[in-house]
């Protein structure tokens, strides 16, 4: 539309084609202006400046969570596994399933076991002490429940503080203090670390569905899984794409959401 | 127990309260990304034709050279092992970390392009560095994407970006650091060529 073009000057716009569009060569490619800011040695860094960066690798620093792989053969092995799963399995049954079923049957059911879920969030809220969650979490379960016909709709996400992060046991178990332990894969359920298998238990217990008769409560766990999968597709391949080592990238998204999570 | 009653007013009444103030807080980084997230969406919503679809990516290019700054985020990504790089080497790594990010990230906002973006809250840690929290809302899904920006004097640039806790400068930093605790520099760059050519290929079709 034409209403973006005034924000870029004609010159900055010629400047910029420069810079990116032609892939090689690399020396021409990005003006040398530019890369001289970041290259300290080259001139005069300033105290203040100095100071900056040095806060900002701090920031980093600190932040980034050791967790301890001691079975990385294994999880390697394990990561290759889930990766074969979801490529050769997963991924062409959803596919199938995608052009049977509209999205919005499949969002329906998505919808339908997050719902049921309901006693996992609202039991780690109260052990949290977040009982203001809990209360609006048992807010959203009566009105999905109810005028979202058993959960299908997910009507109460209309309203923005009845769409709340997700707790589980496993964040419960990190908010008392309980580390980590070490970094595990699990063949199809995937990352996780001790305290989260710890945590996955908890909410077994926790999750109605654990309770049907039989094999109905597999079949329906592995079909919520399956859905879930079938909304999600892509989501795992560009993470995949846009990482130098797919192992190590998962491994650090998977401990520095949780991580965050936590801390919510 | 409080009575569920009174809790669902509460709520309803919460919404009424937290609605304001969120869109009053708005300063300089928070109206940086707000004027650049719309501009993207501009260009995002604009029909794929042949002819176009060339230039919509001139556009989303130069819009990102605009949004990031990408030798500092090149700078934080490698930390200390930035040292070892030459300066051709380092012109070479920003160049090529550019590409493979916008590769990614150009394939995921496009898919994101449908929903509508909301601008939550703008925290300032220094007169120079902030951070713009935004999040991404989809039928019965929240997801939370945060910016950090430092001041530069073209303006506010962002050095970081954090979607759903997990910040991208952190999660390169894992795998560059691992490599380059084993490698040379040249081979980082070979592992980036072969992995962003590949890119190029697949966007040819």
């Amino acid at each position: 539309m034409p209403d973006t073009e005034p924000r870029f000057a004609a010159e900055d716009e010629e400047k910029l084609t420069q810079e990116m569009v032609e892939p090689v060569p690399f020396s021409e490619g990005i003006s040398a202006e530019g890369v001289d800011e970041g290259v300290p040695e080259t001139r005069d860094v300033t105290d203040e400046e100095f100071a900056e960066f040095e806060e900002l690798e701090m920031d980093y620093a600190e932040d980034v969570v050791q967790v301890s792989d001691p079975l990385e053969p294994f999880n390697r092995a394990m990561f290759t596994f889930n990766d074969r799963l979801y490529f050769w399995a997963l991924k062409p049954a959803a596919q199938g399933y995608n052009t049977i079923v509209h999205e919005k049957i499949r969002r329906g059911f998505r919808n339908f076991f997050q719902n049921l879920v309901f006693p996992v969030r609202f039991v780690n809220n109260v052990l949290q002490g977040k009982f203001h969650q809990a209360g609006l979490e048992t807010d959203r379960f009566i009105i999905n429940s109810t005028v979202g016909l058993a959960g299908f709709a997910d009507v109460a996400s209309r309203h923005e503080e009845l769409t709340l992060p997700p707790e589980d046991t496993g964040q419960t178990l990190g908010s008392y203090g309980i580390g980590t332990g070490f970094y595990i894969v699990w063949p199809v359920f995937g990352p996780s670390t001790v305290r989260d298998s710890v945590g996955m238990v908890g909410d077994f217990f926790l999750n109605p569905a654990s309770y049907f008769p039989d094999s109905t409560s597999t079949i329906s766990k592995s079909f919520d899984k399956f859905n879930s999968t079938s909304l999600s597709l892509g989501e795992y391949e560009s993470l995949k794409e846009a990482s130098l080592d797919p192992y190590s990238a998962l491994k650090d998204a998977y401990i520095q959401n949780r991580k965050s999570l936590i801390e919510d | 127990m409080i009575p569920h009653k009174s809790l669902f007013t509460a709520s309803f009444l919460l919404a009424v309260v937290l609605a304001v103030p969120h869109q009053v807080r708005a300063g300089q980084p928070m109206e940086f990304m707000q004027q650049k997230v719309k501009a993207v969406l501009t260009v995002l919503a604009e029909p794929k034709t042949d002819s176009g679809g060339t230039r919509r990516i001139e556009r989303l290019r130069s819009l990102s050279q605009e949004i990031f700054d990408f030798i500092e985020l090149s700078r934080r990504t490698l930390g200390r092992h930035w040292n070892r790089l030459t300066k051709e080497q380092r012109k070479e790594f920003t160049f090529l970390f550019s590409r493979l990010l916008e590769k990614t990230y150009l394939d995921r906002i496009q898919e994101y392009s449908k929903e509508r973006v909301e601008f939550n809250d703008e925290i300032l840690f220094t007169e120079k560095r902030a951070e713009v929290k935004t999040s991404i809302v989809q039928s019965s899904k929240r997801i939370p994407i945060s910016y950090r920006l430092l001041k530069k004097e073209k303006g506010w640039r962002v050095y970081d970006v954090q979607v759903e806790g997990v910040s991208l400068v952190k999660n390169y930093r894992t795998q560059f650091a691992s490599i380059l605790s084993r490698n040379a520099p040249e081979k980082l760059l070979q592992m980036m060529r072969d992995k962003v050519q590949v890119g190029i290929q697949a966007d040819g079709e």
